[in-house]
């Protein structure tokens, strides 16, 4: 009789148990697809959101840059470059250089998004090769905005694209040589250019017939400062296809805990490598 | 070419007293024993199917499609074979019968372009991306509620259930991530309604 009644409770029990673990998990909502390019409350244009955002600020003789990629969903990571960068008070914005995203999900693009949006100055975000697989390009699309883009700030242009040539089975499209030679330009209350973009030129993924042109390209550009790629998840190196070239610059990833300080200071460029 | 027609000819002859004496057997097996409708859940905004009971009616396997309208993060297509273990059923009154907890496996396929079940080899070096992006096995929990009808009509009887679930590459996040992200974090809910034939 003992023996029956304990049996009896711990049935009621292990479904009382059932029941709360069941609404417990509801409270993450409905999911039509991991693919869905998005869900009611995705963030839109989050690119000029930001960049809206920069433009409201005041910025001084040096412009100082935190160059942050390849986050790949490594969520601590992300947040312990975020707490540190906020913990700082002489960062004008901060460069999300590509591989937000792993496998191209939108859990994973939003996990990011709310980790680099609690950063007190405003980021800006550029297209990797896994944020282009699966429906990938739609979330990034809709979520953060156009693969090329540009924006000035302190007199300097930022022209970010995309160079996940692989992506496109190196179609000849990727990068888009004549943007690239649009927008490469000095216009009024511009001295200086950077470029960033995801793959860096000399990269098996950078399409090998254009990494020649895109690099006379950089150096016949008047006041190109440098291009600035992620991807390689490997301490920062720079390389010059000649010795007088401008520099091409390769940072470090978040997933290896590791950032990099982007200094321009009268039409002079300085990096230094930060690990956390 | 001949010989094959012979041999086609030969089975036709054979599949006759089959097809005439065991149509109705062959059709009453083949009937599925419930369809079902579903709202989210990973497989589609809507998806529906049919299904088949096994061992007893503890274990249900199903087939089915899925939806994603372009209004919703579409336009996704997905088909799903999903696997139901339900080890309790507990009579709440004559007509009413819970099933408080029921594990759940699916695998999901994904349809169109974007998808693949493996990344192209002539695009990408060997074990460049190591997933699939078409191909997803999920795991979760369901609970149903089953309202009996009569056993002559046709529909015998309706369940309603509630399920979440996760999937492959949601668990592998969480993996990696498990000091700092709650594993609630990965599931997500669907809703359902089974007709029992």
């Amino acid at each position: 009789m003992q023996a029956l009644y304990v049996i009896h409770q711990m049935k009621k029990l292990s479904f009382y148990f059932a029941i709360s673990f069941i609404f417990l998990l509801g409270c993450n909502g409905v999911e039509f697809s991991p693919n869905q390019k998005f869900r009611s409350g995705t963030p839109e244009n989050v690119n000029n959101t930001e960049i809206a955002k920069l433009q409201q600020k005041t910025p001084g003789s040096r412009i100082r840059i935190a160059v942050s990629g390849d986050t790949q969903r490594m969520y601590k990571e992300a947040q312990l470059f975020v707490d540190q960068i906020n913990d700082r008070n002489d960062i004008d914005f901060v460069i999300l250089n590509g591989d937000i995203s792993d496998f191209g999900q939108l859990l994973e693009f939003e996990g990011i998004y709310n980790i680099y949006s609690k950063l007190k100055v405003p980021f800006i975000s550029i297209v990797g090769n896994h944020d282009l697989v699966a429906n990938g390009p739609y979330v990034f699309r809709r979520m953060f905005g156009e693969f090329n883009f540009t924006f000035n700030y302190g007199g300097v242009k930022f022209v970010c694209f995309d160079s996940n040539s692989r992506e496109y089975n190196f179609n000849g499209a990727v990068p888009d040589i004549a943007w690239l030679k649009a927008n490469l330009k000095l216009e009024n209350g511009v001295s200086n250019i950077i470029a960033f973009s995801h793959i860096p030129p000399n990269d098996a993924d950078f399409d090998p017939k254009l990494r020649p042109v895109y690099e006379e390209l950089a150096n016949s550009t008047p006041g190109f400062l440098a291009s600035v790629h992620a991807h390689q998840h490997a301490p920062d190196k720079t390389y010059k296809p000649n010795s007088n070239s401008v520099p091409f610059i390769i940072t470090n990833a978040i997933v290896n805990r590791a950032y990099t300080i982007l200094d321009i200071l009268n039409g002079q460029i300085e990096t230094h490598p930060i690990s956390f | 070419m001949d010989k094959l027609k012979h041999i086609l000819l030969a089975f036709s002859l054979l599949l006759i007293p089959t097809l005439i004496f065991g149509q109705r057997q062959i059709i009453k097996a083949l009937t599925p024993d419930f369809i079902n409708m579903q709202y989210g859940g990973s497989i589609g905004y809507m998806s529906g199917g049919i299904g088949y009971f096994f061992f007893n009616h503890k274990t249900t396997a199903s087939l089915n499609y899925g939806f994603v309208p372009k209004s919703k993060g579409g336009p996704i297509n997905i088909l799903t074979t999903k696997f139901d273990y339900k080890p309790f059923n507990i009579k709440l009154n004559k007509d009413l019968i819970w099933q408080p907890i029921n594990p759940v496996i699916f695998m999901s396929y994904t349809l169109g372009h974007n998808f693949d079940k493996k990344f192209d080899p002539n695009q990408y070096p060997e074990g460049y991306y190591w997933w699939s992006t078409a191909l997803k096995g999920h795991l979760g929990f369901s609970t149903e509620l089953k309202i009996l009808g009569s056993e002559k009509s046709a529909i015998k009887a309706v369940s309603l259930y509630a399920e979440t679930n996760t999937n492959d590459l949601y668990a592998v996040s969480w993996f990696e991530n498990r000091t700092t992200t709650s594993i609630t974090k990965i599931f997500f809910m669907g809703y359902g309604v089974r007709l029992h034939l």
